[in-house]
């Protein structure tokens, strides 16, 4: 099956009916999903300016991280919910947006930055977790995780300007 | 001068124009506002649920509060500088959205709230008792989710 038919398919669904002929409920959506990257962004920012010297300075990156990322998750989880509700919603025009395409490229990208940074230099954290000269692949790391979401909220907002306009 | 004659000069300004001719500038500047947003709320929130008891709980929340201050107004000045400037692309027809007087209402309390009882609060420290520090945060964080959603209304009862 491919992408227009699947986009056609999902459109036509009672899920995707209900949500694009109730104002209330797409809005809705639409504010939960907003709430949901500025948990993601908000507090994903946080860990990466950390790891760049910047903010909670005084912290250990450690105590950051375990305190922090269990809320980046939550907005995540926010975001990913209303997000695909929101697409069977208007699947067509969503699933031909070039923007949307970029985003959920630079979504994966945000996603394996943060898996590499914890499979490797974040494994070696007990001998750098005070300090604020982390190592160059710690700040590597942070500095992709900023840029990644300050693109993916570029390309979201991209979204809407290229399909409704 | 009264605020309808106020808007309708946004309107006129070059920049005005700008956006409504230029296909990247609003969208560019609205996403500026949104990182904005998502640093200002962002930072607030992990303060907030710090009060509630929850998030950054192994330091006390005013050294949180006192690290997070300089992103916390980063994030505002983002906000009220892109904010003004994405009115003047469409202050009319702003002015005749009661959603829009809605949102500004919530993003003034939920400012005002920042800068006086938040802040007398956290200033408190060790000596706030956990009924208060909850309220202040529950608050806190229903200003700003109250404002959020009223922006996002915005476009929903656009004529």
């Amino acid at each position: 099956m491919s992408i227009p038919a699947i986009s056609q398919w999902l459109e036509a669904s009672w899920l995707g009916l209900t949500i694009r002929q109730s104002a209330l409920l797409f809005n809705g959506l639409v504010a939960l999903h907003t709430l949901g990257i500025i948990l993601v962004a908000g507090t994903i920012w946080l860990v990466d300016l950390r790891l760049l010297g910047f903010g909670l300075r005084r912290e250990p990156v450690s105590a950051v991280l375990r305190q922090i990322l269990p809320w980046t998750w939550s907005g995540f989880a926010l975001m990913f919910v209303s997000g695909s509700l929101l697409f069977c919603a208007e699947a067509v025009m969503v699933s031909g947006s070039i923007a949307f395409r970029i985003k959920l490229v630079l979504i994966l990208l945000a996603g394996l930055n943060a898996l590499i940074f914890h499979k490797t230099v974040y494994r070696g954290a007990p001998e750098w977790d005070l300090t604020l000269a982390t190592p160059p692949r710690a700040r590597l790391a942070g500095a992709l995780s900023l840029t990644f979401w300050v693109c993916v909220i570029g390309a979201g907002r991209a979204i809407a300007y290229e399909v409704y306009k | 001068m009264n605020v309808f004659s106020l808007f309708q000069l946004l309107d006129h300004t070059a920049l005005g124009e700008a956006l409504r001719n230029n296909r990247v500038l609003f969208p560019l500047i609205s996403s500026i506002h949104l990182l904005g947003l998502a640093l200002l709320v962002g930072t607030i929130l992990v303060v907030d649920v710090g009060l509630l008891g929850a998030g950054m709980r192994s330091q006390p929340v005013s050294r949180v509060a006192t690290q997070l201050k300089p992103l916390t107004w980063t994030g505002l000045a983002v906000m009220l500088i892109t904010g003004p400037m994405l009115l003047t692309g469409e202050a009319i027809r702003m002015y005749c959205n009661w959603l829009f007087w809605i949102k500004l209402g919530f993003v003034a309390l939920a400012i005002s709230f920042y800068f006086t009882v938040r802040r007398n609060a956290i200033a408190d420290g060790s000596s706030l008792s956990p009924t208060k520090a909850k309220s202040v945060g529950i608050v806190s964080l229903a200003l700003w989710v109250c404002a959020v959603v009223a922006a996002k209304s915005i476009n929903a009862f656009m004529q």
